[in-house]
C-alpha cells in the first residue's frame, strides 16, 4: 500500500508527509499515564513470571499432573490434534462435540495411550517459542519503522505508538520465554522464520506511514490470531492465561492500527491525535477497528513454526 | 430528568405519532425500525435504518446494505453472521443463531423461547428445540460419519460432553453480561435518538450499533449452547451489575458519559472472558472465549481513543474487573 492520497488542504510538512494536530501537553500526560500503567503491569508480570518459574520447578520435581479424567483428556487431545492438523479455526462452542464424536473416541483413545504424558507440555513449549518468535519479529519491525524519516519526523502520536508497542512486545517476548523455561523448554532468541524474510522484503517498499501501518496490521493480526488459537491448544493453565492476556493487547494494537489506517484512507490524518475530535471522525471509525464479532484464527501460526529446533 | 425518563416521555410522544398498522412493538429497542415511524427526522434515522436492515435481512452485520425498513414479521427470525465457513469448521467465525432479534429483560421475550434455537448459513435450521432436544428426523444422515451418521453440528443433549456441563455456570455468567451489554447499548442508542445525549458524532452512532451487534452475536452463541445442553437461554442481565449500570446510566447526559459507561462494561466483559479461559474445561468453549475476549478489548481501545485516552494502556490484559457468578 502506498501512502494514501491526501485531499487538498490536508496538512503536510515540507516533504509532503501528512502532519497531524497534536496537543503535546495532553500527549505527555497520556504517555505518563501509559507508563504508569505499564509499570503497574510490569510489577504484575514480574510476579507472574516468578509464579511461572515456581510452577515449572514443581513440575520438574513432581512430574505432570495426570489427574484429569480420561474422557476430558481424550476430548482435548483429539481436538487439539485435529485443529493442529486441519489448521482451521473452530470457535463455535457447538463444535466441541466433534472432538468426542466426529473424530472417533476409539481413535483418540489410541492416540492418547500412545502419547507420553509430557507430550502436551512439549506442545506448550513449542507454542511459547513460536509466540516469542512472532514477538521478536514485531520488535524488529517496529524498530526498523522507527528509523524511517517519515516516522521519526512524522506524527508524534504514531511515533509514540510505535515506541510503546515495541516496548510492549518486548515484555511479551520476555514473559513467553520465562514461561517456556518454567515448563522446561529453551528460550527462543530468533525471530519467526516464516515471516522474517517477508518483512525484510517489505522494508524497501515502506514509502509512507500507510505502508508501515499496513505491515504492522499484518504482523499484529498474525500474532493475535495465533494466540487466540493457542488458548485452546495449551494445557498449562498459567500459560493459557498469559497467552490469552497478550492476545487482547495485540488485538488492541490491531484496532488502533486499523483506526489509523482508516483515517489515512479517509484523508483525515489530522484526526490521528490524542485527544482527537470525535465529531470529525468519519462514521466508519466506529466500526472499522473490529470487522468481526469474533476474532478469527485463519492467519494463526502453527505451534511448531517458530519452535527452537 | 434521567435519560430513561426522557426517553420514556419521548416514546410516548412518538407512539402517538405511529401510523396505523405499525407494530405495537415499535418502541422496543429491538423494534428499532419503529423509530422511523416515530417522526424523529434526525441523523439517527440512519441508525434505525441500519438496525432495521439488520433485523429484516436477518444479519447481525451492522453494515448490511439492505434498506428495507417496513414492518417485518417477528416469527422465527433468523440471524446469520459471517458464517459461510463456520459450519464446515474451516472458518473463523461461528455460526450465529438467534431465536429472536431482540434482547429484553423480560422472560419469554427472547426469541429463543419460540423454539427456534439456531440456524446454519442459508437459513437451514439445526433442529434444536427449546428443551435442548434434537429433531432427529430432520437431521440428515451422512455416510461415513465415524459416529454412525450423527450430525456433529447438531448434537443431542446426551451427546454433550461432561466438560461442557462443568462450563455451564461460566457460560451463563457470560450470557448475563452479554444481555447487560446489549441492553445498555440499546438504551444508549435510544437516548441518542431522543436527544438525551446531545449531539452524537456519526462515528459514535456507528460504534453503538456495531458493538451492540457484536454482543448480540456472542449472546446468541452462548444461548445456543445452553439450549443444546437442555438449559434455558439467558434473557436477564447480570443481577449484580444491573443496578450499578442503572445508576451510572441515570447520570449519563452526554456522549463522553455514555462512552465511559460503555468502557466500564467492555472492561468487565473482557476481564470476565479472560479469567474464564484457564478455568473452562472444554477446549471449544476456551476457543470461543478466546475469540470474544480480544474483540471486547478492541471495543475498549476505541472507546479510550474517543475519550482521548491512550488506546493500549497495559502490557498484559488483566482479570481485575472480572465478574463472578452470583
Amino acid at each position: 500500500m502506498t501512502a494514501s492520497p491526501q485531499p487538498e488542504g490536508s496538512p503536510h510538512n515540507d516533504e509532503g508527509t501528512p502532519t497531524m494536530r497534536i496537543d503535546e501537553r495532553a500527549l505527555r500526560e497520556l504517555l505518563t499515564e501509559s507508563r504508569d500503567l505499564h509499570l503497574d503491569s510490569m510489577r504484575s508480570a514480574a510476579a507472574s513470571v516468578e509464579e511461572f518459574e515456581a510452577i515449572g520447578e514443581t513440575r520438574r520435581r513432581d512430574g505432570i499432573d495426570v489427574s484429569a479424567t480420561a474422557l476430558s483428556r481424550v476430548a482435548r487431545y483429539d481436538t487439539s490434534r485435529r485443529d493442529v492438523l486441519a489448521g482451521g479455526g473452530a470457535t463455535s462452542i457447538a463444535w466441541m462435540i466433534r472432538g468426542l464424536f466426529a473424530g472417533g473416541v476409539g481413535t483418540a483413545l489410541s492416540a492418547l495411550l500412545s502419547s507420553p504424558a509430557h507430550a502436551d507440555e512439549a506442545l506448550d513449549v513449542q507454542i511459547l517459542q513460536t509466540a516469542v518468535s512472532l514477538e521478536l519479529l514485531a520488535i524488529a519491525t517496529y524498530g526498523a519503522a522507527l528509523e524511517l524519516p517519515f516516522i521519526v519526523n512524522g506524527n508524534s502520536v504514531v511515533r509514540a505508538f510505535a515506541e510503546t508497542t515495541m516496548m510492549q512486545h518486548s515484555e511479551h517476548a520476555a514473559a513467553f520465554n520465562a514461561q517456556a523455561k518454567a515448563l522446561g523448554g529453551e528460550e527462543q532468541t530468533n525471530p519467526n522464520p516464516k515471516y522474517t524474510p517477508i518483512v525484510e522484503g517489505a522494508k524497501s517498499k515502506l514509502l509512507g506511514p500507510g505502508d508501515v501501518v499496513m505491515l504492522a496490521i499484518t504482523l499484529e493480526t498474525v500474532a493475535t490470531q495465533t494466540y487466540v488459537k493457542n488458548a485452546s491448544l495449551l494445557t498449562d493453565s498459567p500459560t493459557k492465561l498469559l497467552m490469552a492476556s497478550v492476545s487482547g493487547v495485540e488485538a488492541q494494537h490491531l484496532a488502533t492500527l486499523r483506526a489509523v489506517a482508516g483515517l489515512l484512507l479517509y484523508g483525515k490524518p489530522e484526526l490521528i491525535a490524542l485527544p482527537t475530535d470525535p465529531a470529525q471522525l468519519p462514521a466508519a471509525a466506529g466500526s472499522g477497528s473490529f470487522p468481526r464479532p469474533f476474532e478469527g484464527t485463519a492467519m494463526a501460526s502453527p505451534p511448531e513454526e517458530g519452535a527452537v529446533q | 430528568m434521567s435519560i430513561d425518563e426522557h426517553v420514556h416521555d419521548q416514546q410516548g410522544a412518538s407512539s402517538e405519532a405511529r401510523p396505523a398498522g405499525a407494530p405495537a412493538t415499535d418502541l422496543r429497542v429491538g423494534g428499532r425500525r419503529g423509530l422511523l415511524f416515530g417522526g424523529v427526522a434526525t441523523a439517527f434515522a440512519a441508525i434505525a435504518t441500519a438496525c432495521s436492515s439488520d433485523e429484516d435481512t436477518g444479519s447481525s452485520t451492522p453494515s448490511s446494505e439492505s434498506t428495507q425498513s417496513g414492518p417485518v414479521s417477528t416469527s422465527s427470525p433468523v440471524t446469520t453472521r459471517d458464517s459461510s465457513t463456520a459450519a464446515t469448521g474451516g472458518g473463523t467465525t461461528p455460526a450465529t443463531t438467534a431465536g429472536g432479534s431482540d434482547t429484553t429483560t423480560a422472560e419469554g421475550d427472547d426469541g429463543a423461547d419460540d423454539g427456534t434455537a439456531s440456524s446454519e448459513p442459508g437459513g437451514e435450521e439445526d433442529g434444536a428445540t427449546s428443551d435442548g432436544k434434537n429433531q432427529e428426523a430432520d437431521v440428515p444422515v451422512r455416510e461415513g460419519d465415524a459416529d454412525g451418521g450423527r450430525d456433529p453440528n447438531n448434537p443431542t443433549q446426551e451427546e454433550l460432553s461432561d466438560e461442557l456441563a462443568q462450563d455451564l455456570a461460566t457460560i451463563q455468567l457470560a450470557a448475563g453480561l452479554e444481555v447487560l451489554a446489549v441492553n445498555t447499548y440499546r438504551r444508549t442508542s435510544l437516548a441518542a435518538v431522543f436527544g438525551a445525549l446531545g449531539a452524537v458524532p456519526p462515528a459514535v452512532a456507528e460504534f453503538v450499533i456495531t458493538v451492540m451487534g457484536h454482543h448480540r452475536a456472542a449472546l446468541d452463541e452462548l444461548n445456543r449452547t445452553l439450549l443444546l445442553a437442555g438449559h434455558p437461554a439467558v434473557t436477564t442481565p447480570n443481577a449484580e451489575l444491573q443496578p450499578v449500570v442503572d445508576a451510572a446510566f441515570a447520570a449519563v447526559n452526554d456522549v463522553p458519559g455514555a462512552a465511559r459507561l460503555a468502557l466500564m462494561l467492555e472492561e468487565i466483559a473482557a476481564a470476565t472472558y479472560l479469567a474464564a479461559i484457564p478455568k473452562i474445561k472444554s477446549p471449544e468453549a476456551v476457543a470461543f472465549a478466546a475469540s470474544v475476549y480480544p474483540i471486547d478489548m478492541q471495543h475498549a481501545s476505541v472507546l479510550r481513543f474517543v475519550l482521548g485516552k491512550y488506546p493500549v494502556p497495559k502490557v498484559f490484559g488483566t482479570v481485575e474487573n472480572a465478574a463472578s457468578p452470583v
